[in-house]
């Protein structure tokens, strides 16, 4: 059954000191590096748990947005001179410009065909990325970004304040009406519009959610490395993200979070190399979907259920 | 000059696609199982293949027999391992089929690199029908999927089995209410399908290299042919693999062949817009 | 006034096989309208064709006198119809409760007055005890039988505040206590919200207590029409559902 909210809150705020106080503990940039990351992924895998884990529409194209964000960062900051930090939410914006221009056409498909059509995409935008060379650097990438801080302290909380920030949003949203409608279009479609809900608007908007929050991990990362290469939209970040958030528990919005973190704490701090990583993260999702489907953290459905329930229960009647 | 190597070599993926795809038809149009790992079939023939012939110092057709009957049996084993005990909820299975095609292409290319390996042809030389100079081994391919393809209707068609098998497309409640196994038909069907798949992936090879990440666009290529011939329709599959794979001859010798794997997408997304139920569809999606 | 529903013409044809053939028929305001028939007399067809989940391929279908035909059923969920499904689509992850906002929390659009002041909380609540589900607000609907699925069905049809219901086979999996439980049910709500209703019925006995009036579809054309009992009466009515068997 699920787990007291009283003994939640006091988990999560418990966890959310011990991230702030990390770098007190382990200073080292290793370290450091590793929880970047893992907070970077995070966010990735938070925005794709709302839009696939809400809706039930599979997105396994995820990349699509991190590369977007990514290149957007690179050439603004490139071409324009953006402040890396800024940059970072303009980025996203036009992750979900990108998004909507895929997406708007194939929301409308029905489950299998738009999966299929979001593992392509992409691969074209990839592709466009090689043929406007002169523009988006080719198979090298953009070089010699700069980013808003040198320090790796400062890098962390930077990304820990993003993954946060992500969380607290979403679990805001999730647990709201747009939640509640995302669920019963995931549910049934059919049953959804004939409650008066236009299912397509409310998935789109989904989507550009998920876009935006992505958009700026992949524009983090950017400034991070000081360097944006066609891999941001590689098919194996968006295969990742989707084992960390199965694993962490699927519509959650915090199991994701645990499975960025146990996945990359693990892998990446063990220095495991990159095929033998994919391929971990290949059978552990193949484990869970088969023993444990709802995740890890899978209980937390039930709460978030029943934060949703108690809000629109208490929400205040109009006033005439 | 153009139009007739058009003409040819797309008339000779086409068969090989087909054969590629019957598969995909079976599982998706009879067991109503999205493999997505369907392409890993014919990626796993093709590497099957290398290790009896080049590894194994193995005999080509004997080679290419064992690939075959042992792909059949992984296909089985695929079914009742990795398949049948998430069957229940659609989702899982695209889950574990997405994640069994990653894993296989991780293992694949662990113990054999990422790049594409080289093996022999069986058929050796070149010939020019229509005045196209084409590798004999591709002129083998193809026979042999038309011909493997035709085997396998008829199986469906004529056999008691391939009358249980139809049954269950049709309607698998009834069909298990009047007694057909609906386990030992999946089993039959998952294992045809890796089968045939891998034997494309064999017959394919020699011609364009064996690499792990093949089985991305084998899935695309499969899944545009069945749903563009039409859920549940052999004859269909048939003419579907011509559309995509002149379709794709005429991107990569007109536009650019880096575009390939965009054109089955393509084929989908008309198929789907312009006429759900495919060229020859009996049911409905 | 206009009649609420004016159907005209209508007709559904798939390939070879024609549904609904040249279907023309009226509903007024505040009326209760019972549509009787055979199996596959086209019963459903009609009313996925006048909710927008399916087009007409000819005819149309006008609401308060505006057309109202191809236009997107969320559309015409939001212009006042709404519908039951004939085989339950619960939201299968949701609890009863959940499926009942899902329809209120559509904006404000159609609540007026009272219904505003409510709260959501209120109006779920009330809605609930309309069909009798309250005890089972937390249950989640995968876990409830057959009649309490069509219950919900219903109240959820109603969370659009509608001025048109469409009931499709409501009655159907219910036991005698049910039926008459949500019959009151609806008689209570048609009523209190002054509704017209469309009733596709299999319990002939019950759509003849309900209804103002009859139709009844064979092979997709309009049979007969009139009040029950002349419906009952009508010779071609019994041979309808006697003569085929």
């Amino acid at each position: 059954m699920a787990l007291r909210m009283s003994r939640l809150l006091v988990a999560g705020i418990a966890l959310a000191l011990a991230l702030l106080l990390i770098p007190a503990v382990y200073p080292d940039s290793f370290t450091l590096t590793i929880l970047t990351f893992a907070n970077i992924f995070a966010v990735v895998a938070v925005s794709w748990d709302f839009f696939t884990g809400f809706t039930g529409r599979f997105n396994f194209g995820q990349a699509l947005f991190f590369g977007a964000g990514a290149y957007a960062l690179g050439f603004m900051n490139l071409n324009l001179g953006a402040n890396p930090l800024l940059a970072v939410p303009l980025a996203g914006a036009v992750a979900v410009v990108i998004g909507v221009a895929f997406g708007f056409p194939t929301l409308r498909l029905k489950g299998p065909y738009f999966a299929l059509a979001t593992l392509i995409f992409p691969l074209i935008a990839g592709d466009l990325t090689f043929s406007l060379s002169s523009v988006f650097g080719g198979e090298h990438g953009l070089y010699g970004l700069t980013s808003f801080s040198d320090s790796f302290v400062v890098q962390y909380y930077g990304s820990l304040l993003l993954m946060l920030a992500t969380v607290l949003v979403l679990l805001y949203l999730t647990s709201s009406r747009l939640g509640l409608a995302l669920e019963s279009i995931r549910d049934d479609e059919k049953a959804a519009s004939a409650t008066g809900m236009n299912v397509t608007k409310y998935k789109l908007t989904a989507y550009m959610i998920s876009a935006f929050f992505t958009g700026m991990a992949g524009a983090y990362q950017a400034q991070l490395f000081k360097f944006v290469g066609p891999d941001t939209f590689s098919s194996t970040i968006s295969f990742e993200i989707i084992a960390m958030t199965i694993v962490g528990g699927i519509a959650t919005i915090v199991g994701p979070v645990l499975g960025a973190y146990l996945l990359i704490i693990v892998l990446d701090g063990l220095g495991i190399s990159s095929d033998v990583s994919v391929l971990t993260y290949g059978i552990l999702l193949m484990i869970i979907v088969l023993v444990f489907p709802g995740g890890l953290l899978g209980r937390l459905k039930t709460n978030l259920r029943g934060m949703r329930i108690r809000r629109l229960l208490e929400e205040k009647p109009d006033a005439t | 000059m153009a139009v007739l190597d058009i003409l040819v070599f797309g008339g000779l993926l086409g068969a090989v696609y087909a054969l590629l795809s019957l598969g995909f038809s079976l599982s998706y149009g009879v067991a109503r199982i999205l493999n997505l790992a369907h392409g890993s079939f014919f990626m796993v023939g093709g590497y099957l293949y290398y290790i009896f012939l080049v590894l194994s110092g193995i005999n080509a057709v004997l080679s290419l027999m064992l690939s075959v009957v042992l792909m059949f049996c992984l296909g089985v084993a695929f079914y009742l391992g990795v398949v049948r005990p998430v069957r229940s909820s659609p989702v899982r299975v695209l889950l574990i089929t997405l994640s069994a095609a990653v894993v296989a292409q991780e293992l694949v290319s662990l113990a054999f690199g990422q790049v594409n390996v080289g093996v022999p042809y069986i058929a050796a030389g070149i010939s020019s029908p229509l005045g196209v100079i084409v590798e004999n081994q591709r002129i083998l391919a193809a026979a042999v999927s038309v011909a493997m393809f035709l085997a396998v209707w008829a199986f469906i068609r004529m056999t008691k089995f391939g009358r249980a098998v139809r049954a269950v497309a049709q309607d698998g409640d009834a069909a298990s209410l009047m007694g057909i196994n609906d386990t030992r038909i999946s089993l039959v069907t998952l294992g045809l399908s890796a089968a045939t798949a891998g034997l494309a992936g064999v017959l394919l090879g020699p011609l364009t290299g064996v690499a792990p990440n093949a089985w991305l666009n084998a899935t695309v290529v499969a899944f545009a042919v069945v749903i563009l011939g039409g859920l549940g329709s052999i004859p269909g599959t048939f003419l579907a693999a011509f559309v995509v794979s002149y379709s794709q001859i005429i991107v990569a010798f007109e536009i650019s062949s880096s575009y390939e794997i965009i054109v089955p997408l393509a084929v989908i997304a008309v198929a789907v817009l312009v006429r759900p139920k495919g060229l020859l569809g009996k049911v409905e999606e | 006034m206009p009649p609420e529903i004016m159907v005209e013409n209508l007709t559904k044809r798939y390939g070879g096989l024609v549904a609904l053939d040249n279907l023309s028929f009226q509903v007024d305001h505040g009326e209760t309208l019972g549509i009787i028939g055979p199996n596959g007399a086209g019963k459903t067809t009609l009313f996925d064709l006048i909710t927008g989940f399916q087009r007409a391929t000819s005819g149309r279908v006008l609401l308060n006198g505006r057309d109202i035909s191809g236009r997107s059923p969320h559309r015409i969920v939001q212009s006042g119809m709404s519908r039951t499904f004939q085989i339950a689509r619960p939201f299968k992850d949701l609890t009863v409760l959940e499926s009942v906002l899902v329809g209120l929390i559509q904006g404000k659009g159609r609540r007026k007055g009272d219904r505003a002041r409510a709260g959501l909380a209120k109006e779920a609540t009330e809605l609930l005890q309309l069909v009798n589900l309250t005890h089972s607000s937390l249950s989640l609907t995968r876990n409830l039988s057959q009649g309490e699925l069509k219950k919900l069905e219903l109240a959820r049809a109603l969370s659009t505040y509608p001025d048109v219901l469409l009931a499709d086979e409501v009655f159907s999996g219910l036991s005698a206590q049910e039926t008459n439980e949500l019959s009151d049910a609806i008689v209570r709500v048609k009523a209190s919200r002054n509704l017209t209703l469309l009733m596709v019925e299999h319990k002939v006995s019950k759509v003849v207590q309900l209804a103002n009036r009859m139709l009844v579809l064979d092979y997709g054309k309009l049979l007969s029409q009139g009040t029950p009992q002349e419906i009952l009466r009508d010779q071609k009515v019994l041979e309808a559902y006697l003569g085929k068997g």
